[in-house]
């Protein structure tokens, strides 16, 4: 495979049905864009097939100079690769969710729709540092589309907020990067997160990086804007937006924040952990009063994107391994659980949830997928939501006690909100007529839920799979950050067993950070 | 474990036996005394009934405040706090601003000639000061 331009290729087959969607009569806009997301989906699947795990780091890469400087880089690491199939994955799950309910300039919905995957994976495969502004932030504008154009009754307002929120942030990172390039002499991402900063510098560089990636997180307090914009957003959109679009934030972390600036990432860790804690606590009881469906999802997914930033400032293999595996998790379990509402929002036309109730006597099918995904987003064991958070919280745990255990509060409050939901809308009495005479899934939306659920519980119970393409760039990364590694707060001693033996000899199998008990035993 | 006493490992079992003892007599020797022992210790069945009352207890101390914290930080700091200093603020701060300036568009030439020769005099005077 090499020598090919499989990720050029990725990006070119939205780019050109997008234009197919314009000039096609409106009725099949929907098929071209199916057709080429599953292509897309296909080249992404291929894309991992070939993907040497332990082989070289970069793996793909193209590389053409364009003008003054920069130029057209593209590559992936195991990070990178996982991030773009989830994004391949989620593309035609949301051409579908948006099928039958987008009757209105169907052209350009979809034409947005296939520019954001462009730019999605562009983002995750730009190895040039303004190449990936260019992405990240042109990523704004179809979903400013989508929610403004197609969005509920208050999409102007929420599409406002989302852009306002969101270029603010990204303002103060293009003003970093440029300081960076004129210091480093390199537009490289590679290069630059081999680069020492000097430290003053990083303080400030990391401050910029952090105010566009902790709206894009979002993080607590800066959170705002998401609750509106998934309100707003027709199900496709919100599919997208919870299950790639916020992954853009951890992925920036993960790819610049940490590598380029590990000492200030040190210094600002407490920080992190501070808003962190904030958001898991407030938004995971905000989620419990939502009447909103919607809502009620949208601010469950702000408190589990902060277990994932405790995960990555954890400093350790399993504390990012965690944050990565929350962030594909969520992605797929988010998702789902917009596409579960969306499938009775179709039907139904409202998202109150006092207006559904009893749905598990009537549509018996929806009901068992909807637990599956709600069971998922709590955590259980055996769903690819408890892989993540437990990596992250043991991660964190090595680093501050304290912070793993008011983290831990959000999967207790978890499990509250979101069994709450689920016994409102799917058990007790079918209280309302017209909710109960809804049908069960039909075609459509079994395709739809079947690959998500499988793939959920896949990583539920075999999590190596997902793991091992990205183990040795997070080892990297955890190399990279040994530097600047903060000192926990766990004194472990060695202790003696009733056995008499020691007690280290049980953590021999585990990563480095146990290996350090003997250090630690004062 | 080797350390406990042995009356503590046969407690269980102790409580199992009279439980199996109980239950022998109400509910199979003397079928009346269920509603016997309810109508004399009324209290104690009600008690009993309710789980200790422990869901209601549980309802007051955990639920009712998790949902009221949830709409005090949801109305008061999201939406009262965050939402209203943070980007509303910040777009009426600008439409603000902009009312400011359209005023000063008067469109009557007294007042542009006005400010001209108010910033004239100002130039002059900064001249003759330096």
């Amino acid at each position: 495979m090499t020598g090919f331009p499989i990720l050029s290729l990725m990006l070119l087959v939205p780019l050109v049905a997008a234009v197919a969607c314009l000039v096609v009569p409106r009725e099949q806009a929907r098929s071209v864009a199916l057709i080429a997301t599953l292509i897309d989906f296909v080249l992404g699947v291929i894309l991992w097939a070939n993907y040497d795990i332990g082989g070289a780091q970069w793996q793909f890469t193209e590389s053409a100079a364009l003008f003054a400087g920069f130029s057209w880089k593209l590559g992936i690491d195991g990070i990178a690769l996982l991030l773009i199939a989830l994004t391949v994955f989620l593309m035609p799950v949301c051409i579908g969710a948006s099928w039958t309910s987008i009757d209105k300039r169907e052209g350009e919905y979809y034409a947005a729709f296939l520019v954001m995957e462009t730019l999605m994976i562009g983002v995750f495969a730009a190895q040039d540092l303004f190449l990936f502004y260019i992405m990240f932030e042109a990523g704004l504008i179809p979903m400013y589309l989508i929610i403004g154009v197609w969005g509920g009754a208050d999409r102007i307002y929420a599409s406002y907020k989302f852009f306002l929120y969101t270029l603010l942030g990204s303002v103060l990172m293009l003003i970093a990067m440029f300081w960076m390039v004129n210091e480093a002499g390199t537009t490289d991402i590679p290069t630059l997160m081999a680069y020492n900063f000097p430290v003053e510098a990083q303080t400030w560089l990391w401050l910029a990086f952090f105010a566009s990636f902790a709206v894009k997180m979002p993080m607590w307090p800066v959170h705002t804007w998401l609750p509106d914009a998934h309100v707003q957003a027709p199900t496709g959109g919100s599919v997208i937006l919870a299950g790639v679009l916020l992954k853009m934030g951890g992925y920036g972390f993960i790819r610049f924040s940490l590598p380029m600036f590990p000492e200030a990432s040190a210094q600002f860790a407490p920080l992190v952990f501070f808003m962190s804690m904030a958001a898991v606590v407030i938004t995971s009881l905000i989620a419990l009063v939502q009447t909103d469906m919607k809502k009620l999802i949208a601010y469950s997914s702000v408190a589990h994107m902060a277990i994932v930033t405790v995960g990555l400032f954890a400093f350790n293999q399993q504390g990012l391994e965690g944050s990565m595996l929350i962030m594909l998790s969520h992605g797929l379990v988010a998702g789902a659980l917009f596409l579960s509402v969306g499938v009775i929002y179709d039907r139904l036309h409202t998202r109150e949830i006092a207006r559904y109730g009893g749905l598990s006597i009537n549509m018996p099918y929806y009901a068992v997928f909807f637990l599956l995904f709600t069971m998922a987003s709590i955590g259980l064991p055996g769903t690819s939501g408890f892989v993540g958070e437990f990596l992250s919280l043991i991660g964190i745990y090595q680093i501050s006690s304290w912070v793993a255990l008011i983290c831990t509060t959000g999967i207790i409050l978890g499990a509250a909100y979101m069994l709450y939901l689920y016994r409102r809308v799917a058990y007790g009495e079918q209280k309302n007529a017209d909710a109960a005479a809804m049908p069960d899934l039909d075609k459509r939306e079994w395709a739809m839920m079947i690959p998500l659920a499988a793939v959920v519980l896949w990583m539920g119970v075999y999590p190596e799979s997902f793991i091992a393409p990205m183990r040795k760039d997070i080892a990297a990364l955890d190399a990279r950050l040994a530097q600047a590694k903060p000192k926990g707060d766990a004194q472990p001693t060695a202790g003696q067993g009733t056995s008499g033996k020691p007690m280290a000899a049980h953590n021999s199998g585990h990563s480095a950070a146990h290996n350090a008990a003997p250090e630690g035993a004062h | 474990m080797h350390e406990v006493p042995t009356w503590v490992k046969w407690a269980p079992f102790a409580v199992m036996a009279t439980g199996l003892l109980i239950a022998w007599y109400a509910y199979i020797k003397n079928t009346k005394f269920p509603a016997a022992f309810v109508e004399q210790f009324g209290f104690l069945y009600k008690f009993l009934l309710n789980k200790w009352y422990f869901d209601e207890l549980y309802h007051y101390v955990f639920v009712v405040p998790a949902m009221w914290l949830g709409r005090v930080f949801w109305k008061v700091v999201d939406q009262g706090i965050i939402d209203r200093f943070g980007p509303n603020g910040a777009a009426s701060v600008v439409a603000l601003g902009s009312r400011a300036a359209a005023k000063l568009q008067s469109g009557y030439l007294y007042s542009y000639a006005l400010v001209m020769l108010v910033g004239l005099v100002g130039a002059i005077s900064w001249v003759i000061a330096q």
